[in-house]
């Protein structure tokens, strides 16, 4: 068993995607720097896989080798009789050269993190052709004695990855790794950990365990943000307002009111999952988002963006632009008849009837009550979950825009919107207007709701 | 697990919900704050989170309110603790209230124990019931620590402290800890209470009844008298009592005050012990929450470890030697860099007709092949044609650096109207015009803008 943190460089030529490979396995977006430009990293940087409190692996993020034909040639003038079997020697002597030193300083820096480290994950852009440079660097890299995990990245449906395996096996290396930076998955890190283990079985009970603690941390983040969401449902079907009916103005004012707390309250859920996510406000990778300074552009009592995620306005709304549009108003029992009103005076007094009963307090006192409609909660609900789905399908290291389209590509089914309906007159559960709320019956909704929001992300999730 | 580590436990959960409590109204001002000690990711995330959360109770300056919502807590505990005591020395005179000395058993044992065990039976009730509001004590709690400590602050600190409990189901365990204490206290002070006045007091006990006969009288002295038979302790039956004899007296003082410690506070103490060390274990195997909103949004923050740079870039300025690029030069040459390019066939022909294809350069071979040639003769124009989707490196720059002085005339012609590393070439290149030509001598050319001629 190994007793100290596996020892893993990541190398390469430049610009084939170290650093963003490195913030994907360390799931930190910050790491590093990135850019198109080539030799952005020139310092060996150290960071550390964590499973819990234990670090199982330090992985060291190297400069680009770039001229890796000149210092093959260049390392041929080390090999001597006594050494010519003994790559690392070879290697040392050139470290301990003038040209080291000058010349290929970068390269330099490589080697000896090599020669440092148990091995060296070899990263790879898929999209360049097999050329000769790159089977340079390996040979130069296959002289340090280290196993050699190359990891094929930037892969997709069209990367051809034939030419590269074709190479890579004529070198005996035929364990590669397949992984995308862009958009990876769990199941792209399983498999590298689990080369990772076969190069290294003495690392196999820690790198199991590594293993362990990701699949909990994705775990984590799904429920973390369902859960997010789950409250924010809460809060908004259950918000309520009482206002003065016979004062227009002051309904007008509380519909605004009503609405911009509302919107409030839906942007720091938005806020709270992309920093689940691990994603900050500013984040230049969210710039394609319909997102500015963590809110959305279109706000949720918009109609218009509705119908972008197939939400029918009920007949009653009408003019998207008026204030109302969004808001149930319950106009305290005018309607009721005799007999509902007695019903309600009876049945006042349990649950069942809370509705019609806070509906007749509002008629006796003149009050009119807002409550929100069922489409504002489909609308928040299908676009946070789409997000949601957007964010668990990307690499934490992908520098491209975070892409969202928002679509009707979630069906709603019947038994949540029932379930949302089912606690509009829980008002006291709403945290729109009150920081923390203690209630058991809540808390087991929330989980409820979580548990069927997860089960409809999960199935549009896979494929 | 100690009163100690319990306490410790319990207030890292509470102090950890008071931040977050906080900062559902303030949001916290910079990412610094958010997560202040991103080097320790080693330490548990309960920790990272409880030692960030101490960092921000002193940043918000919600201390104060902690500690003094803290001793009023304390203080409310004595108060309740105190009042226990002086209602059992009540409760004990009560059963003292009679002129001429004459205690009826089974009113005494009833005044002594009979509201006790119902609120007992009450609670064990409750047990199997789950409050969908927060209940009577949390309602207690609250008022009381407003009324101790009533300012803003304070209020999130009760908020936490109520969250915390409900939040974890540990309320109703707390509750009963300190609702087992305070029966403890009030029956405690009450037997003793009552062990004094009999010591110090000579009393009568009577068994009256109106409608029972003798035999079911006997018969519930018999079921009374074999609840304590197990310790040894018997009750006299009925016949001795009414006999009024001293030692029957006696008898029956000393069987009543077991009866009150035994059923009284010993039924409190141990479900009050049962209680405590339900809780505890219970607060020992928690773990903070991280799914709640303000607290889960850290966790991607506070898992991050820290980089350290190992070996540093030494900026040593690599001085490269100036070419001596030829001013005259005859024929113009087309070469590809690093591969054969997938042209296109506009391209290809433009670049067929105009100049003569020398193939690829890839290797310093290559470039010793070509310098072999021009060396004598340059050439009056290379165009180099450049693979853009692949990015620039000092292998392939110094390739384009040694066919300078092969030339007259450099044009460096990239064939993706929109490679990847468009942008590089372009600064790589320019670079190279600013240090080692002039702009006629070297010509960079974008596919999409121009022509290769």
């Amino acid at each position: 068993m190994l007793n100290k943190p596996l020892t893993m460089s990541v190398v390469g030529h430049t610009n084939t995607g170290k650093t963003s490979f490195l913030r994907t396995l360390l799931k930190d977006p910050h790491f590093g720097e990135v850019s198109a430009r080539p030799s952005t990293t020139r310092e060996v940087i150290r960071a550390q896989l964590i499973a819990e409190t234990e670090i199982i692996a330090e992985l060291f993020d190297t400069p680009g080798l770039e001229d890796s034909q000149a210092l093959y040639l260049h390392l041929q003038d080390y090999i001597t009789l006594e050494n010519k079997h003994n790559g690392p020697a070879v290697l040392q002597l050139f470290l301990g050269s003038q040209e080291a030193k000058i010349d290929f300083e970068q390269e330099a820096k490589v080697i000896r993190q090599l020669l440092n480290s148990d091995l060296a994950l070899f990263v790879i852009d898929t999209r360049t052709p097999v050329l000769e440079k790159y089977l340079d660097e390996l040979a130069i890299l296959r002289m340090a004695a280290k196993p050699i995990i190359p990891v094929l990245n930037f892969i997709n449906k069209e990367s051809e990855l034939l030419p590269w395996q074709t190479a890579l096996a004529r070198v005996n290396l035929h364990n590669s790794v397949l992984f995308d930076t862009q958009s990876t998955s769990l199941a792209h890190e399983t498999r590298l950990l689990e080369q990772c283990i076969a190069a290294m079985p003495i690392a196999r009970d820690s790198l199991v365990r590594l293993l362990k603690a990701r699949e909990k941390q994705e775990v984590f983040k799904n429920t973390a943000a369902i859960h997010l969401l789950a409250e924010l449902l809460v809060d908004v079907s259950t918000y309520q307002v009482a206002v003065d009916a016979s004062n227009e103005s002051e309904v007008m004012q509380a519909q605004l009111k009503f609405k911009n707390l509302v919107i409030d309250a839906e942007n720091q859920c938005l806020q709270g999952i992309l920093a689940v996510f691990g994603f900050e406000l500013g984040d230049a990778r969210l710039e394609q988002l319909p997102i500015t300074q963590g809110s959305w552009h279109q706000h949720s009592f918009d109609t218009k963006a509705w119908q972008n995620l197939g939400i029918e306005a009920s007949t009653g709304i009408v003019a998207g632009g008026t204030v109302g549009a969004g808001i149930d108003l319950l106009t305290g029992g005018l309607s009721l008849g005799a007999g509902t009103l007695i019903g309600a005076l009876v049945g006042g007094v349990y649950q069942g009837s809370k509705k019609i009963s806070r509906q007749l307090q509002a008629k006796l006192t003149g009050k009119v009550l807002m409550q929100a409609d069922s489409q504002v909660l489909e609308m928040i609900l299908k676009r946070q979950l789409l997000l949601i789905k957007a964010l668990i399908i990307r690499g934490h290291a992908a520098i491209e825009p975070v892409h969202l389209e928002l679509t009707n590509a979630f069906t709603v089914n019947q038994a949540i919107k029932k379930q949302l309906k089912s606690i509009s007159q829980e008002t006291s559960w709403s945290r729109i207007l009150v920081g923390s709320i203690n209630n058991s019956e809540r808390a087991d909704f929330i989980k409820t709701l979580g548990l069927k929001l997860e089960k409809l992300l999960t199935a549009s999730v896979l494929p | 697990m100690g009163t100690q580590q319990f306490k410790q436990k319990f207030l890292k959960l509470w102090q950890i919900e008071l931040v977050r409590c906080y900062e559902h109204d303030h949001k916290p001002p910079n990412v610094s704050t958010i997560a202040p000690n991103q080097t320790n990711s080693q330490k548990p995330l309960d920790t990272q989170l409880h030692e960030r959360a101490l960092v921000l109770i002193k940043y918000y300056k919600l201390d104060t309110a902690l500690s003094k919502s803290i001793a009023s807590l304390k203080l409310m505990l004595l108060l309740v603790f105190t009042f226990a005591l002086i209602f059992g020395v009540g409760l004990a005179k009560a059963v003292d209230n009679s002129a001429t000395r004459e205690l009826s058993l089974p009113g005494v044992l009833l005044a002594l124990l009979g509201f006790h065990l119902l609120m007992y039976f009450i609670w064990l009730a409750s047990f199997f019931v789950r409050p969908k509001q927060s209940g009577i004590s949390s309602n207690i709690i609250k008022q009381g620590m407003q009324f101790f400590n009533p300012n803003p602050k304070a209020n999130y600190v009760t908020q936490s402290l109520l969250h915390t409990l409900s939040h974890y189901q540990l309320g109703k365990l707390l509750a009963a800890c300190i609702t087992h204490t305070y029966w403890f206290l009030l029956l405690f002070s009450s037997s003793l209470m009552l062990s004094l006045l009999f010591l110090f007091q000579s009393y009568t006990f009577t068994w009256e009844t109106t409608v029972l006969d003798l035999p079911v009288m006997n018969h519930l002295s018999e079921l009374l008298g074999s609840s304590l038979s197990w310790l040894g302790v018997n009750l006299p039956d009925v016949t001795a009592l009414q006999a009024a004899e001293p030692n029957i007296q006696a008898k029956v003082g000393r069987w009543l005050i077991v009866m009150l410690v035994v059923y009284g506070c010993g039924i409190r103490l141990i479900t009050g012990l049962i209680s405590a060390s339900v809780l505890a274990t219970r607060v020992q195997n928690l773990e903070v929450d991280k799914t709640q909103p303000g607290l889960s949004n850290l966790i991607p923050l506070l898992l991050r470890g820290a980089a350290q740079t190992i070996d540093k870039d030494s900026s040593v300025n690599k001085q490269t030697e100036q070419p001596n690029q030829p001013n005259l030069g005859l024929g113009d040459y087309w070469l590809e860099l690093e591969h054969a390019q997938n042209l296109s066939e506009q391209l290809a022909e433009q670049a067929i007709t105009r100049y003569k294809a020398l193939g690829v350069i890839a290797t310093l071979t290559d470039l010793e092949r070509l310098t072999d040639q021009f060396n004598m003769q340059p050439a009056a124009s290379i165009l180099i044609t450049i693979d853009n989707q692949l990015t620039p490196d000092r292998g392939n720059l110094r390739l384009i650096h040694g066919l300078l002085p092969l030339t007259a005339h450099l044009h460096c012609y990239l064939i993706h109207p929109q490679g990847n590393f468009t942008e590089s070439w372009l600064a790589v290149i320019n670079q190279l015009i600013s240090e080692h030509a002039t702009k006629s001598t070297i010509r960079l050319t974008l596919a999409e803008y121009d022509h290769v001629k």
